[in-house]
């Protein structure tokens, strides 16, 4: 044999160990082979092993080494056209969540808006800058305050684009008959925010009674108006996390069993008023794991119609699938600014939703240019530097380095820097926590696990999708 | 907890790294053995196995960075 490609590897408990390499093929084994692959002395079944599994070549150029290259290159995303539009054409709100992420403005400030002049500029700008599909997320401060702004966006973008696709972020305080007209379009879905039961989102969020009963009846009534193109997403305090089973419940009474399970984000205004949101990882964890592991219980029998977290799905479509990189927290290189973009109230350009925070919380100002002036392509271009997580120290000796991503205005947002070493990062605590689940759950032999995990990658059921070296 | 190790180069990456991994002690070389100390008495089998992981991964990782840089060169021909 010529050569391994090279390993990486990372104990999953006292005994035994994942080893990974570059292009994102991985295995399980123990102590023994990481002695042997030390000191270069690996058996012939090792070698056996290594070379059918394509993660080792006998000569240069074989199709071994062309087969790594190709799943290598395939791990790679050069930058694309602008395609996810965030537009924010109000900065107001008529709520004051105290984790809300924006920093956002009174619901009668003035200068909040964007002007005719901002809106034009906007139009133009995407004219210019998206080539054939567009998806917008309209974003707030609560965007359904200038639903006449929204329909001028919609309008055009369906006469200018061959495809078109909105995503309504809104805290559905409100449902008029105008907002009822412009969702009815099947290119248009309504995401908002559900943080479990009524008590729990009034404790959090909307602060009354009549506030939270208001909510709780326009979610209701947005369900059976569009079906699946509604979604929620909440944000949870681990300081005041529900028991797992209730919280599915919430979400199972409006049909939802895909479930985004977030903690407060340590951005904008949570920054200020939950300052110990960084520091309750491990609560956080406890609460996660056990949230899937009552999913996997109800999901029992289910063939269809079955429960899910979100991210933890995409990591294992990230560990399994090459090309799963459409998601601008999980891919590598993550190029900012490019295919992704949000246009702020003002007419900023800012390559994240993120970044916007840190520019209004005034961290640091990563606008890339505005809808006026174009796109400033120095700026664009000194932040790509931690794009590619493969260049990292820390990263190019993880396992789980072709499925992760790198996050750089997250890093600057919770260390005030971008060159923390990646342990001491939220990101890489956050991912290694998930990555570690994800393959305790692919090696589990638990056939509830096993079932659970083929349903969410679609898969016949049961499987075993681990690759073992004895 | 000691070890014995060799190589000047990767040395200083075990010690480099496991002072990130452990901001709270003391990671030292002495020309013969790295220490870490103020390890509380229950954590020293968890840090030692911590320890010699790095250094292997150190040491893995310094000798197959030429085909690494070889494999990407080849892609990138």
């Amino acid at each position: 044999m010529s050569s391994v490609f090279p390993l990486r590897f990372r104990r999953l408990s006292e005994s035994s160990l994942v080893f990974a390499n570059e292009a994102g093929q991985f295995f399980k084994s123990n102590d023994r082979f990481l002695e042997r692959l030390d000191n270069e002395k690996l058996t012939k079944s090792d070698q056996e092993f290594l070379f059918d599994h394509a993660m080792a070549s006998r000569r240069a150029g074989d199709i071994n080494e062309m087969s790594y290259l190709h799943r290598l290159a395939s791990r790679l995303r050069p930058p694309t056209d602008l395609s996810y539009v965030i537009l924010v054409p109000t900065l107001r709100c008529d709520l004051a969540c105290s984790y809300c992420q924006v920093s956002r403005a009174a619901i009668n400030a003035k200068g909040f808006d964007w002007s005719d002049e901002t809106l034009l500029n906007v139009k133009s700008y995407l004219s210019k800058s998206v080539s054939k599909r567009i998806q917008v997320e309209f974003q707030g401060g609560e965007p359904t305050l200038r639903l006449d702004l929204m329909s001028q966006i919609m309008d055009f973008c369906r006469e200018h684009f061959e495809e078109s696709r909105f995503i309504i972020c809104t805290n559905l305080s409100v449902v008029n008959e105008a907002f009822v007209d412009i969702i009815s379009a099947e290119d248009v879905f309504v995401s908002s925010s559900l943080d479990g039961s009524p008590d729990l989102h009034r404790k959090q969020r909307t602060n009354t009674k009549s506030q939270t009963d208001e909510f709780f009846k326009n979610f209701s009534r947005v369900g059976e108006l569009i079906g699946d193109r509604l979604s929620a997403l909440p944000t949870l305090d681990s300081k005041n996390l529900p028991a797992p089973s209730d919280f599915l419940d919430t979400f199972d009474h409006y049909n939802m069993r895909s479930v985004f399970l977030r903690p407060v984000v340590y951005h904008g205004f949570a920054r200020k008023r939950h300052p110990t949101s960084k520091d309750h990882q491990s609560v956080w964890q406890k609460f996660y794991e056990a949230c899937i592991y009552e999913m996997i219980a109800r999901n029992i029998g289910e063939t269809s119609d079955f429960y899910e977290e979100y991210y933890l799905t995409l990591i294992l479509k990230r560990l399994l699938r090459p090309g799963e990189d459409n998601h601008i927290d999980l891919r590598s290189p993550n190029w900012l600014g490019y295919d992704h973009q949000l246009i702020d109230y003002d007419g900023r350009i800012y390559p994240s939703d993120e970044a916007r925070m840190m520019a209004r919380t005034g961290q640091v100002d990563l606008s890339i240019g505005d809808v006026f002036a174009g796109l400033d392509e120095e700026k664009r271009g000194a932040l790509q530097g931690r794009a590619f997580n493969a260049l990292d120290p820390w990263c190019s000796q993880c396992p789980y380095q072709a499925a992760c991503g790198s996050d750089p205005i997250d890093d600057l947002a919770r260390h005030g820097r971008a060159d923390v070493p990646k342990p001491a990062t939220a990101y890489c605590q956050k991912h290694l926590h998930i990555f570690d689940f994800a393959m305790k759950l692919i090696y589990s032999e638990d056939k509830k696990n096993q079932h659970s995990l083929a349903l969410w990658l679609g898969l016949p059921s049961p499987i075993f999708l681990g690759d073992v070296l004895q | 907890m000691k070890h014995t190790i060799e190589d000047a180069q990767i040395i200083q990456d075990v010690v480099d790294r496991l002072g990130v991994i452990y901001p709270d002690n003391l990671v030292e070389y002495d020309d013969k053995f790295i220490s870490i100390r103020n390890v509380e008495a229950v954590d020293v089998p968890n840090v030692r196995q911590v320890a010699l992981d790095q250094l292997i991964r150190s040491r893995y990782d310094a000798n197959s960075a030429n085909l690494r840089n070889m494999l990407y060169t080849r892609l990138l021909r």
